[in-house]
C-alpha cells in the first residue's frame, strides 16, 4: 500500500493543542482520511476544527473556573511585566520618558523619539519577557481545579487573541499616519508565535514525545 | 445528526465512518472537530459510550475510538423522532420555498 505523510507541522500542532486523550484517535482518523485523498489545506482545516472544538469544550465544561484561572494568570502576567518595567527603568534612564509602564516590552523597540538610545535596553527587555513567559507557563500547570494542559491551551489562545487585537490596533493607528505604532506592530507580529512557544516550553508540554506523523507507510 | 449516523452505521462506528456517513447523506464536507465535539457531548450525557480499539497500520499505528448508542440514547432518539413527526404534521405544505 502506498501512502503519503500527513503534514508534520499540522500533526505537531494538533498533538500540542488538541484535546488530550482524544488526540491519538483523532490523529489516526485524520491519517486515514488523508490517505483517501485529502489535501494539505483540508488537513489543516480539520486540525484547526479539532483544536478549536476542544478549546470550546474545555471552556464550556468548567466555565467559571476557567475564567477565574485566566483572570488570575493575566493579573500575574501584568504585574510581572510592570515590575520588570520598573527594573528596566532602574538601569536605563532613557525609559523614564515613557508614560506607560505596562507596555514595557514594546517601549524599547518603539520607533520614533529616542528610539536610537532605547535600543540599548532591547536585549534585557527580551530576556525579561522570555523569563516571564517561561515562569507563567510553569505557573499555568499548577492549577489544581483545571487540567494543566487545558489551562495552558486556553491561556495561549487568550494571549494569541490579545496579540492579534494589539496588532490590529497598531495597524489601524499606522494607517492614520502615526509612525510610532510601527514598532508595536512589528513586536505584535513577532510575539504571535514566540509567546505560545515560550509558554509551552515553560509548561513542559513542548518537550513531550511528539508522535511520528501519521500515515507514513512504506 | 451524529447520533443518527451512529445508529445507521451499526458496526465499526468511529470518527471517520461517522463523518463519511454524514457527508454522503448531506453532500457537504464535515469538519471532524464538530463531529468530536458532538460525540463528547453525547458521551457526557450518557447517550453513547466509547471504547478504544486496536491500532491499525493504515492509521499510522493509532487506535480507533469506537462508539455505540446506549439504551438511553436510543430512547431519546425515539422521543425526538416522535416530536419531530408531530411538528412536521402541523406544517402547511411547502411550495416553492414558501410555507
Amino acid at each position: 500500500m502506498t501512502s503519503r505523510s500527513a503534514p508534520r507541522t499540522a500533526t505537531w500542532f494538533l498533538y500540542q493543542f488538541g484535546a488530550g486523550l482524544e488526540n491519538d484517535a483523532a490523529i489516526g482518523d485524520l491519517a486515514e482520511k488523508y490517505q483517501l485523498g485529502g489535501s494539505r489545506g483540508w488537513y489543516w482545516r480539520q486540525v484547526l476544527s479539532i483544536v478549536i472544538g476542544g478549546l470550546n469544550h474545555d471552556v464550556r465544561r468548567d466555565k467559571a473556573w476557567v475564567w477565574r484561572g485566566i483572570a488570575a494568570a493575566w493579573l500575574i502576567h501584568t504585574l510581572l511585566m510592570v515590575e520588570a518595567g520598573h527594573l528596566l527603568r532602574a538601569y536605563f534612564d532613557v525609559l523614564h520618558q515613557s508614560s506607560t509602564i505596562n507596555l514595557f516590552p514594546l517601549v524599547t523597540l518603539k520607533a520614533g523619539n529616542g528610539a536610537v538610545q532605547q535600543w540599548v535596553a532591547v536585549v534585557p527587555t527580551i530576556v525579561l519577557n522570555i523569563l516571564i513567559l517561561l515562569f507563567l507557563g510553569r505557573m499555568l500547570t499548577m492549577s489544581r481545579r483545571i487540567p494543566p494542559q487545558t489551562m495552558v491551551r486556553i491561556y495561549i489562545a487568550f494571549c494569541t487573541l490579545a496579540t492579534i487585537g494589539s496588532a490590529g490596533l497598531s495597524l489601524i493607528t499606522l494607517l492614520f499616519n502615526r509612525p510610532n505604532s510601527l514598532g508595536f506592530l512589528v513586536i505584535s507580529v513577532l510575539a504571535l508565535p514566540a509567546a505560545p512557544t515560550l509558554l509551552l516550553i515553560g509548561s513542559g508540554f513542548f518537550f513531550r514525545r511528539t508522535p511520528s506523523p501519521a500515515g507514513i507507510l512504506e | 445528526m451524529v447520533m443518527l449516523a451512529i445508529i445507521r452505521i451499526g458496526d465499526d462506528v468511529y470518527g471517520v465512518s461517522i463523518s463519511d456517513e454524514i457527508e454522503e447523506t448531506t453532500g457537504n464536507e464535515v469538519l471532524l472537530g464538530s463531529v468530536y465535539d458532538a460525540l463528547t457531548r453525547l458521551e457526557e450525557k450518557g447517550l453513547i459510550v466509547s471504547r478504544l480499539g486496536d491500532a491499525t497500520a493504515e492509521r499510522g499505528g493509532r487506535a480507533k475510538r469506537h462508539f455505540r448508542a446506549t439504551s438511553q440514547g436510543l430512547r431519546v432518539v425515539r422521543e425526538t423522532q416522535r416530536a419531530l413527526v408531530q411538528l412536521w404534521k402541523g406544517l402547511p405544505e411547502l411550495k416553492e420555498g414558501k410555507a
